[in-house]
């Protein structure tokens, strides 16, 4: 299609801009509006491919990331991964399902928003997308590993909740799944919302929203994609109610971009991220993780005390070379091993505190996030534990980032407080993740500290929403989705149910 | 410096300089090692060049040019501590100039290290021809991709190299 010059007017009664897990859940809902002749538009930056674009193949996966994968913090010490296509970053995530627990809820002190109300959301999401508990033989050995080793500790082990139907156990679920199992935005709700008569427009990034109208660019798209019904160039909406649902990243980009007058000065901080290790142990035996369902079992004991999850994991080699500390012929051996690694997902919960930020740089949303003290300590105790699990797994060497050594030997056990620890974190040196990044919009009542009120409502601009992760006041503690997805239904229930 | 030694190869961002420095650090990020009378090639050869001129191509413009400072950088640092520039020094040389950068004060500099490592990682490992010496068996699913050349870069095996690169051009 010819790129146009003057500039498309879409005019529409509800605009949403991100189709992930909170765009696509507001789409979902707010569906039934087509039937009363409303017009209903999704836009999203990211190209629309179906899971038939999948190819199980790294360096073909990075065309579903932001900037094909090379986000960093501002201090470019940690990566953020996040989707950027059609079903957002839910297209390119495991699907663990997780409950918030209820103590944030009540630390977010939300107006009318209670525990018993999420819960029953909850419930009934998890419903509508399959999220289960893997039977048995969808454990793999890297899995019954963790388990085992886990269990010998004396700690407990919990069943991941999963949301797939009819997964063929394929293993590559953060390079899109290939048969469409996975339940995210992409195979769910977004075919939902375009069967009640909901608009996609893929490729099309919004730069700003103000006075019911939102200014954006249509790209050309991908070979591949499902392209947008018009040709490339310049775009302006209108619409009744614009609601923002691109990420903590997206999401606070647009409002920076957009100066409206009495923004909140909370907008674009009390950003968290869930830092992140994958870990690996050398076990003697074949696990070859990287086949079956990647998890199915994570471990609690360390997540009151110390702030952190263990979850299972698994990588291809790319990815796991990367988080592998080192260089040379060693890195090399390690990495001929890689049919015997076993992996740990270590996910630390960080503290929402307002100098953790989106800022932007020439009009591009960064975030300047420097890791906390307590954080290094949390994920520094977490590399011991997961050594631990490692060892009591029958593994004979371990592969820490915070160790003094590249490769810690099952001797080295008792010495693990010594070899591991803060004085071995260096930033920039060693690999530190993120997907899971939260804030930048908070809820609240208090405009001075929130952005949006207590229906993601921007502070100040009836017609503005926030439906993403960009709504929560601090960390979940837990993997996000669920959560973001039950706010962008109570949110969009509530646009529903105002509706004039 | 003379250029009978470049190869013939048509990248947009590895200019012959960039592609000597490159090869040089690839070569000791990823050396070819030998185990058990099988030899395991290392990641200085063209095929995994490739894959990383094709990653940068797609980079934002100052980014770019940020990496091609660093690189110049990290060449030429070398004169300071061993007399020569990084892809002239030897092995050992070489992995002491690694180190420094690995483990430098600033964190810019240990971030720029971190960055040409996992380019090296990424020109090498996503490559099938790498997959059997680790145990990899690859994806389940062949399905093609829609840009042939991407695919090709993967897959294509490796060639020998026109000449040794380095030390004398
Ligand atoms: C690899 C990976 C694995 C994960 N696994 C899990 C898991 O197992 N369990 C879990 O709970 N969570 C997981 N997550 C996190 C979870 O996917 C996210 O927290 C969740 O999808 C965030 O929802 P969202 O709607 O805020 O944003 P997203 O789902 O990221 O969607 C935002 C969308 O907005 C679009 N967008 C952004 N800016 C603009 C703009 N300016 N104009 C137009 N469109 C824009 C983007 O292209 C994107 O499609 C994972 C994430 C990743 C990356
Ligand atoms: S393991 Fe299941 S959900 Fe994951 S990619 Fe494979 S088929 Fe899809």
């Amino acid at each position: 299609m010819e790129t146009r010059k003057d500039k498309l007017k879409i005019d529409c009664d509800v605009l949403i801009i991100g189709s992930g897990a909170g765009g696509g859940t507001a789409a979902r809902v707010l569906a039934p509006l087509v039937q009363k002749g409303k017009r209903i538009v999704v836009a999203d930056v990211g190209p629309f491919y179906t899971h038939e674009h999948f190819t199980q193949r790294e360096l073909e996966g990075v065309d579903l990331l932001w900037d094909e994968g090379g986000v960093f913090t501002r201090d470019g010490a940690i990566n953020i991964i996040m989707g950027r296509m059609v079903g957002g970053s839910t297209g390119i995530y495991t699907g663990v399902t997780f409950t918030v627990p209820p103590e944030v809820i009540q630390e977010w002190a939300i107006p009318g928003l209670t525990y018993g109300e999420l819960e029953k959301r909850f419930a009934r999401i998890k419903e509508a997308i399959n999220a289960h508990v893997l039977p048995d033989n969808f454990v793999n050995t890297n899995n019954r590993l963790f388990r085992n080793g886990v269990e010998k500790l004396g700690w407990p082990c919990g069943s991941i909740v999963i949301n797939v139907k009819n997964c063929q156990q394929q293993g590559f679920c953060n390079l899109g799944c290939t048969v469409g199992a996975k339940q995210g935005t992409l195979e769910v709700e977004i075919p939902q919302a375009i069967k009640a008569g909901v608009e996609i427009i893929p490729n099309c990034q919004i730069e700003a929203v103000g006075g019911n109208k939102a200014w954006g660019n249509l790209n050309p798209a991908p070979p591949d994609s499902i392209p947008a019904k018009h040709a490339p160039g310049p775009v302006e909406f209108s619409a009744k109610v614009i609601i923002l649902a691109g990420n903590t990243f997206g999401t606070s980009g647009i409002l920076l971009r957009s100066q409206l007058p009495g923004m909140s000065p909370a907008l674009g901080g009390y950003v968290t991220i869930h830092p992140s290790h994958t870990v690996f142990g050398i076990h003697p035996e074949v696990v070859e993780g990287f086949r079956g369902f990647p998890k199915t079992y994570y471990c609690t004991k360390f997540t009151e005390s110390h702030h952190y999850y263990l979850e299972t994991c698994f990588y291809y080699p790319f990815v796991a070379a990367k988080y592998i500390e080192g260089w040379g012929v060693e890195h090399k051996k390690i990495m001929r091993d890689y049919r015997k690694f076993m992996a740990i997902l270590i996910l630390n919960h960080d503290r929402a505190i307002s100098t953790n930020r989106i800022v932007l740089q020439k009009g591009v949303p960064v975030l300047d996030y420097r890791i906390q003290k307590e954080s290094i300590e949390s994920l520094c105790h977490a590399q011991r534990s997961a050594a631990r699990v490692f060892f009591a797994a029958g593994c004979d060497r371990a592969l820490l980032p915070a160790s003094a050594k590249v490769v810690l030997n099952r001797k080295d056990e008792p010495r693990l407080e010594e070899l591991i620890g803060p004085r071995h974190f260096i930033l920039n040196k060693i690999s530190i993740a993120s997907a899971h990044p939260q804030g930048g919009c908070r809820m609240g009542k208090d405009p001075a500290t929130s952005v949006t009120n207590e229906w993601g409502q921007v502070h100040g601009y009836p017609w503005l929403y926030v439906c993403d992760s960009s709504l929560l006041p601090s960390s979940t503690h837990v993997n996000p989705y669920l959560t973001i997805m039950a706010l962008a239904e109570r949110n969009s229930e509530h646009i529903l149910e105002t509706w004039k | 410096m003379g250029n009978q030694n470049k190869p013939n190869t048509a990248f947009k961002f590895l200019s012959p300089f960039r592609l000597r420095v490159f090869m040089a650090l690839a070569g000791r990020i990823i050396p070819e090692d030998r185990e058990g009378g099988k030899v395991y090639p290392g990641a200085d050869n063209l095929e995994s060049m490739a894959i990383i001129d094709r990653a940068l191509s797609t980079k934002p413009k100052d980014m770019v040019l940020l990496l091609k400072l660093f690189l110049m950088f990290f060449e030429l640092s070398g004169l300071l501590f061993a007399l020569r520039p990084f892809s002239w020094m030897s092995a050992e040389q070489k992995d002491k100039h690694i180190r420094r950068f690995e483990l430098a004060p600033l964190a810019k500099v240990r971030q720029g290290f971190w960055g040409l490592k996992t380019l090296v990682f990424l020109s090498y490992y996503s490559r099938d021809e790498i997959w059997p010496d680790i145990g990899y068996p690859g994806p389940r699913m062949k399905r093609p991709h829609p840009d042939p050349s991407l695919r090709a870069l993967q897959t294509a095996p490796f060639r020998p190299l026109p000449t040794p690169l380095g030390g004398e051009d």
